[in-house]
């Protein structure tokens, strides 16, 4: 919009400006309009309002098509890659993917880039597991010469940890692990018969070793801002990836984006698509944001005193690479070449799992979301040093009693059958280890002017593998999870590698990352762009390293802190 | 990454793999023409009555409902209108087919003409050859294991079976992990 005359300029100015509506951006909405700025928060995607927009929140297994499943020929046409993981892509939340044949990307080597285009991102159907970085993680690279040291330690991150978990609500257990610090948390789910079992098997033979219950942002137990939201128990149902009618588990839907909305200084603009960030050469500063509005195709400005870029990892990158000027030839903040390098995930798909002869009286109630944890074991003292890997992995699984989809695979009919059926099958016990992958700077992504997605903008180029740490590493995954669950005595004790690619474990972070000096890194430790004062990167791709714990908990809890220091900044003049 | 799919994921290995196949269904007495109480989108008059004699046998009615009663034949016949490829709701047209010609070299009468003891005989040895051992796992599925999975998932997924058969509770409102077993008094329709 070339044609700017004064009314339009002040329509289209706010304080801050925030790129994404997921579970970063939707900490930045409500951190930045809670401080008094006008906000507008841009998001990719279509309306997405809490609860109403949920359409298949109560439906029951009758009420979806085909039993669930989605037929092999629109999964060919929409969903090659989004359908990857097995779950993804099925009746009750099919909604929140986007198509491949819309959004394309390229693979030098396999990689599953699944995504969620719409208001609320991938917060709507995230695993909600939420575990704290210790300072096992923010040293390890500067120890071990992996990559480049984190700008921020434990002590750093540790009050906004607390600030988040309070407001998302968690539930789980304290365990006074250094590896994996204690938490705000309210009351933990409980455990089964089988998993009680297990915990006391396994802690009574490793006593470097604990089990407990998973920690989940779901309520137990919510407070009064969760109620004031509108926010409620979590009822059990296992259907979180639908959206939650109960708001009982978080999503930036039910809780970020509600509680700038609440202030009223939150301008939140569904279907713009953000092609740059426009740098001003004069001031050295970002002064706002160039999007594509998906509707009407037509470009538009907007103008901002900073800019928060929450657009998850690789659309972060994507955004800054394309925002080039004289300053920036190759993308903003990319004097140090790090840009879309270092990319990571945890890699996972290998483990054991086992049967349970005991507990055939018992069972349970209730669809519990969540199951055990196994914090990591290796590398974490002087004895549990390993020399065949750096850095661990911790387990998540858990036991229940097999259902009716065990009768498909075996062999019988008729009434004998039937009677089997309506009886729950044998405790089956599984956990599936989560690993850390380090950073390696050829693990990267790239601008790719070639493949243009529906709105002709550029596409990214994945270039992604595991490596030998990563490979050595999997067989102590898996060796690891049979000697435990022997050790609990459990039957049939089969180890298992389904395999893995990067981005399945879709916690795809790095590829801006945070360092302190601007030569070899994107951000400082404040998120702030290197060259660019006003830009904050608070997602995904700030990582310095993995850690082997689910990571947002660390991306909302750098995003509030970030908006803390911006704000105050801005207040002060320095940006 | 959501690790409730990768717990189910870790123990689905041990119950096993969904994928398909089939055999039979029955009708009792000698009536000769079924007839049919509802309109196949896919299949013709003389294969939905295969059917659903098929889907009878696999889950019959007992002192709890049966896959008929849950509508497990139009469920079936909707997956075939709509969800399968051409490949296999030809395989599984031609696998009503051959129930129905083998029912007739036996018996020399269409498969739901049978008693269901003689309906009962023809399948079981459909289901020996479905869940034999030898097969390879690249072998095309059995007729009769697509037909029972489809039976399976039809009636453990219909209201019919989710609240009739098996344990539904929508909203729980709680877990509670290890309870007498009496207490719930059947398998959850769903986890």
């Amino acid at each position: 919009m070339s044609n700017i005359n004064g009314k339009w300029q002040q329509d289209s100015t706010y304080d801050a400006i925030v790129i994404g509506s997921g579970i970063s951006g939707g900490i930045a909405a409500k951190e930045l309009s809670e401080k008094g700025l006008k906000t507008l928060v841009l998001e990719r995607g279509r309306m997405v309002k809490h609860i109403e927009d949920y359409p298949t929140m109560n439906a029951a297994p009758w009420d979806l098509p085909y039993a669930g499943r989605v037929p092999q020929a629109e999964i060919d046409k929409h969903y090659q890659k989004q359908s990857r993981t097995g779950y993804t892509v099925a009746q009750g939340h099919k909604h929140w993917f986007v198509k491949d044949d819309e959004h394309p990307y390229t693979e030098v080597k396999r990689f599953d880039w699944m995504r969620g285009y719409h208001v609320g991102g991938r917060s709507i159907m995230w695993g909600r597991q939420s575990y704290r970085h210790s300072d096992l993680d923010f040293e390890a690279n500067a120890k071990e010469g992996i990559g480049v040291d984190w700008p921020i330690r434990y002590a750093d991150i540790a009050p906004w940890y607390d600030y988040i978990e309070d407001f998302i609500g968690v539930s789980g257990s304290n365990e006074g692990l250094p590896q994996l610090p204690d938490g705000k948390f309210q009351p933990p789910m409980e455990m089964n018969c089988l998993e009680t079992d297990l915990k006391a098997k396994v802690e009574a033979k490793f006593s470097d070793r604990k089990v407990t219950m998973g920690r989940t942002a779901h309520l137990t137990q919510p407070n009064a801002v969760q109620k004031k939201l509108g926010r409620g128990n979590c009822q059990f149902r296992n259907l979180c990836m639908r959206g939650c009618p109960f708001g009982g588990y978080y999503s930036s839907n039910a809780g970020g984006l509600k509680a700038a909305e609440l202030t009223g200084n939150m301008t939140l603009r569904p279907n713009s698509i953000v092609h740059s960030i426009i740098y001003d050469e004069k001031t050295g500063k970002a002064k706002g944001v160039k999007i594509l509005d998906a509707e009407t195709k037509k470009e538009m400005e907007f103008y901002s005193k900073i800019v928060f870029v929450c657009a998850s990892a690789f659309n972060s990158t994507w955004i800054l690479m394309n925002s080039t000027s004289s300053r920036f030839p190759n993308g903003m903040g990319n004097d140090s070449d790090q840009l879309g390098r270092n990319v990571m995930d945890h890699h996972f798909q290998t483990g054991a799992s086992a049967k349970s002869d005991d507990f055939g009286d018992k069972y349970y109630s209730g669809r519990r979301a969540n199951g055990l944890y196994i914090p990591r074991f290796r590398n974490v003292s002087a004895a549990t040093k390993r020399n065949d890997f750096l850095r661990g992995y911790g387990y998540q699984g858990g036991g229940s009693r097999s259902g009716w989809q065990r009768l498909i695979a075996e062999m019988g009919f008729g009434n004998a059958m039937k009677e089997q059926l309506q009886e729950p099958g044998q405790w089956t016990m599984g956990i599936n280890a989560f690993g850390e992958m380090l950073p390696h700077p050829d693990n990267r992504i790239t601008l790719n002017k070639e493949v243009l997605d529906m709105y002709g903008m550029p596409t990214l180029t994945m270039d992604v593998e595991i490596r030998e740490n990563e490979l050595a590493m999997r067989k102590d995954m898996q060796s690891s999870a049979v000697e435990m669950l022997e050790a609990a005595g459990l039957k049939d004790v089969q180890p298992f590698d389904r395999g893995y690619a990067p981005g399945l474990g879709i916690h795809e972070m790095g590829t801006a990352r945070m360092g302190k000096d601007p030569k070899t890194s994107v951000l400082n430790k404040w998120n702030q762009v290197h060259g660019a004062s006003n830009v904050f990167v608070t997602d995904g791709a700030c990582m310095t390293s993995a850690a082997c714990v689910n990571p947002s908990l660390t991306y909302m809890a750098l995003t509030a802190r970030a908006a803390d220091f911006a704000v105050k900044e801005l207040n002060k003049g320095n940006i | 990454m959501n690790r409730r799919d990768a717990i189910k994921n870790a123990t689905l290995l041990l119950g096993g793999v969904l994928s398909a196949s089939a055999i039979s269904g029955v009708m009792a007495g000698c009536k000769a023409e079924p007839k049919l109480s509802w309109t196949p989108k896919y299949f013709t008059a003389d294969e939905a009555g295969t059917l659903e004699a098929l889907i009878d046998r696999i889950i019959p009615k007992t002192d709890t409902p049966g896959a008929k009663d849950a509508g497990v034949h139009n469920f079936i016949d909707q997956m075939m209108a709509e969800f399968y490829g051409d490949k296999e709701k030809a395989d599984f047209k031609a696998g009503l087919v051959k129930l129905d010609t083998d029912a007739k070299a036996a018996n020399s009468k269409a498969f739901a003409a049978l008693t269901p003891e003689q309906q009962d005989a023809l399948l079981t040895k459909y289901d020996a050859e479905a869940y034999d051992k030898n097969r390879k796992p690249d072998d095309p599925p059995h007729f009769f294991r697509t037909a029972k999975e489809l039976t399976v998932l039809g009636f453990c997924t219909s209201e019919v079976g989710a609240t009739g058969f098996l344990k539904y509770d929508p909203v729980p409102g709680a877990y509670h992990g290890c309870i007498p077993y009496s207490e719930v008094g059947a398998a959850w329709a769903t986890s």
